[in-house]
């Protein structure tokens, strides 16, 4: 009897899921064939903020930010991470938005992007690198180094620079923006001279949009690479390997970990 | 009639298949959970936060970067802007596509589910239906009762159908009570986008619109559902025409995995969508997936698996009506 009761109770089971199905199935597809008009779309800005106590690393940039070159994928960026998380007892968090290939264009069209804005809002510390792109595309290459279009694009580079950092400061008036140098991935090549001054010229140019800024820090990097270039740099003679990498992030955390201190105690 | 299937049924349920069938769901579901655990977990540890605007938006980045590396085929690369196209949207919108609880746990199951996983369950139930009346040697006791032959298989066919409805209910229970035991058991109501569709390699958001998660679930499993009946129907028919339970249970399930891996494959290869197999994967067009095969949409592949469908049924029961039986 008992049994009896437990296979009925199994049947029935079965045919309510049968129809459940069905049901589920004539749902889907008229919802799928026929999608209802009415976009009720009211999206709820409930803004949390990110759960860090001691700050937000932002990266902002190209391939160096990202970390092209380092065999394990780390960057500069990745060991500051990781190095702000250890001294902070893992109370930092660090968002990466590096896109490697991206010129100051890009950067500036990436910035005007509301989510990446309130990327830059929470951030306590940002850091860039932008111009290798703009420096080594405009000039033609290092083949032959047009000096004219270099300087055309070096007065891009510029303006984008400035609107780049106003657009952070407006945003954020308090972060503390690190814009690394540039250097010449070409100083052990016959045009060495040449590569060289154009460096220099821009890193004048970074040097006088960043004055203006009062937060804005720059770290260098043109000595890094300057008397030994094959050793810091990948395999594709342009981006930092993991060595150059080492470097770029001590330096970059010098400064850092001096604001750590100085912020935990405020 | 009612009773016969009535009988068909506890046979099914009797054979201890159902028993086998959810124990592999139960050694299986736990391992996914928990894979899923991981993976939440892991990008929250790698990122230092648990905002998931930043997960989101460094997903993002991380495909934009994936899309500038040469070495990644034309096809992927669509994928890959399609799924940040929907991620951009997400994010735009203000909507986390991965809030944990066990419903959108079951949500995901389902959708991985349905192309290969289900399926295979259901071969494994379906696959000696009527082959083990003849290995058995019951089938003469089976049609010397005064009915008609037709009547037999229908009972059998009907069974069958409320066998893989419970199958996939054990499946949604299973699911939604382990799962819940790590993610929760809250989130039925959450906002789930559904609606995104493609063409042409553009994706449509023009009829995106927003269902509570229960509602998705619902149409999900139904969608599975069909996709599992069209797979139970044509074992039915191969369990007709082979007498063997290992015959029967291999073709259907080499059958089953090449539809799968085919797809994946030759992704070009356009004549491909005719195959039932292939169609399996319905939830991809309610989660707005990217469809690898061209010029496939929900009505093509309803259309496809009930034509397939249709004819196994009549071969099935043209030949068992006819076949002498003499086993």
């Amino acid at each position: 009897m008992k049994r009896k009761t437990t296979r009925t109770f199994f049947h029935l089971l079965a045919i309510t899921s049968f129809m459940l199905f069905l049901v589920g199935f004539i749902l889907a597809v008229w919802d799928l064939m026929y999608p209802p008009k009415t976009v009720a779309f009211q999206s709820k800005k409930t803004e949390q903020p990110i759960s860090s106590e001691e700050g937000l690393l932002l990266g902002l940039g190209d391939s160096q930010t990202r970390g092209i070159g380092d065999s394990k994928g780390l960057g500069y960026f990745g060991m500051v991470r990781n190095q702000l998380s250890k001294v902070t007892h893992g109370k930092s968090s660090a968002v990466n938005l590096a896109i490697s290939g991206q010129t100051s264009n890009d950067l500036l069209k990436q910035m005007k992007q509301d989510k990446v804005l309130l990327m830059v809002q929470k951030a306590k510390w940002i850091s860039i690198t932008i111009g290798g792109n703009d420096l080594f595309r405009g000039s033609g290459g290092l083949e032959k180094i047009n000096l004219e279009a270099a300087e055309k694009s070096r007065q891009q580079y510029e303006k984008n620079l400035k609107e780049i950092l106003t657009l952070i400061y407006k945003q954020n008036p308090k972060a503390l923006v690190f814009i690394f140098g540039l250097y010449n991935p070409f100083g052990d090549l016959d045009l060495k001279e040449t590569s060289s001054s154009l460096v220099s010229q821009w890193n004048e140019t970074i040097q006088k949009v960043t004055s203006k800024f009062d937060n804005a820090i720059i770290i260098p990097t043109f000595d890094l690479f300057q008397l030994n270039p094959s050793k810091y740099l990948y395999t594709d003679h342009f981006h930092p390997n993991e060595i150059g990498y080492e470097r770029m992030a001590t330096r970059l955390l010098q400064v850092l970990l001096d604001q750590v201190a100085e912020g935990g105690g405020k | 009639m009612v009773s016969l299937v009535y009988n068909e049924f506890f046979k099914i349920i009797r054979k201890k298949r159902m028993l086998v069938v959810t124990l592999i769901l139960l050694i299986l579901i736990p391992i996914f959970t928990y894979a899923q655990y991981q993976a939440v977990d892991s990008a929250m540890k790698q990122l230092g936060t648990s905002d998931w605007r930043a997960i989101l938006q460094q997903q993002i980045i991380d495909q934009q970067n994936r899309l500038s590396s040469s070495r990644i085929a034309p096809e992927w690369k669509e994928y890959i802007r399609l799924n940040i196209k929907q991620q951009q949207y997400y994010l735009d919108h203000d909507i986390n596509p991965t809030t944990p609880g066990s419903p959108t746990f079951m949500r995901k199951f389902i959708e991985q589910a349905t192309e290969l996983f289900i399926p295979l369950l259901v071969v494994v139930l379906a696959a000696d239906l009527v082959s083990s009346e003849h290995a058995g040697g019951t089938i003469k006791l089976l049609l010397t009762r005064p009915v008609p032959r037709w009547k037999i298989l229908l009972s059998k066919y009907l069974s069958l159908l409320l066998s893989i409805s419970l199958l996939l209910l054990i499946t949604a229970i299973l699911s939604y009570l382990i799962s819940g035991i790590i993610f929760g058991y809250r989130g039925w109501d959450m906002p789930v986008l559904t609606g995104f569709q493609m063409e042409n390699e553009h994706l449509l958001t023009e009829n995106v619109h927003m269902v509570p998660q229960w509602k998705y679930i619902l149409m999900a499993y139904g969608l599975a559902w069909f996709s599992a009946i069209a797979v139970g129907t044509i074992t039915f028919m191969v369990s007709v025409l082979v007498r063997g339970t290992a015959a029967s249970m291999g073709a259907m399930l080499a059958a089953v995995v090449a539809g799968t891996l085919l797809s994946q494959v030759a992704p070009n290869w356009h004549e491909l969508k005719y195959i039932a197999f292939i169609n399996l994967n319905l939830t991809d067009y309610l989660a707005g997936n990217p469809i690898l095969v061209e010029g496939m949409n929900l009505p093509f592949s309803l259309t496809v698996l009930a034509v397939w469908s249709l004819v196994s049924l009549i071969i099935a029961f043209v030949s068992f009506t006819r076949r002498d039986i003499l086993a």
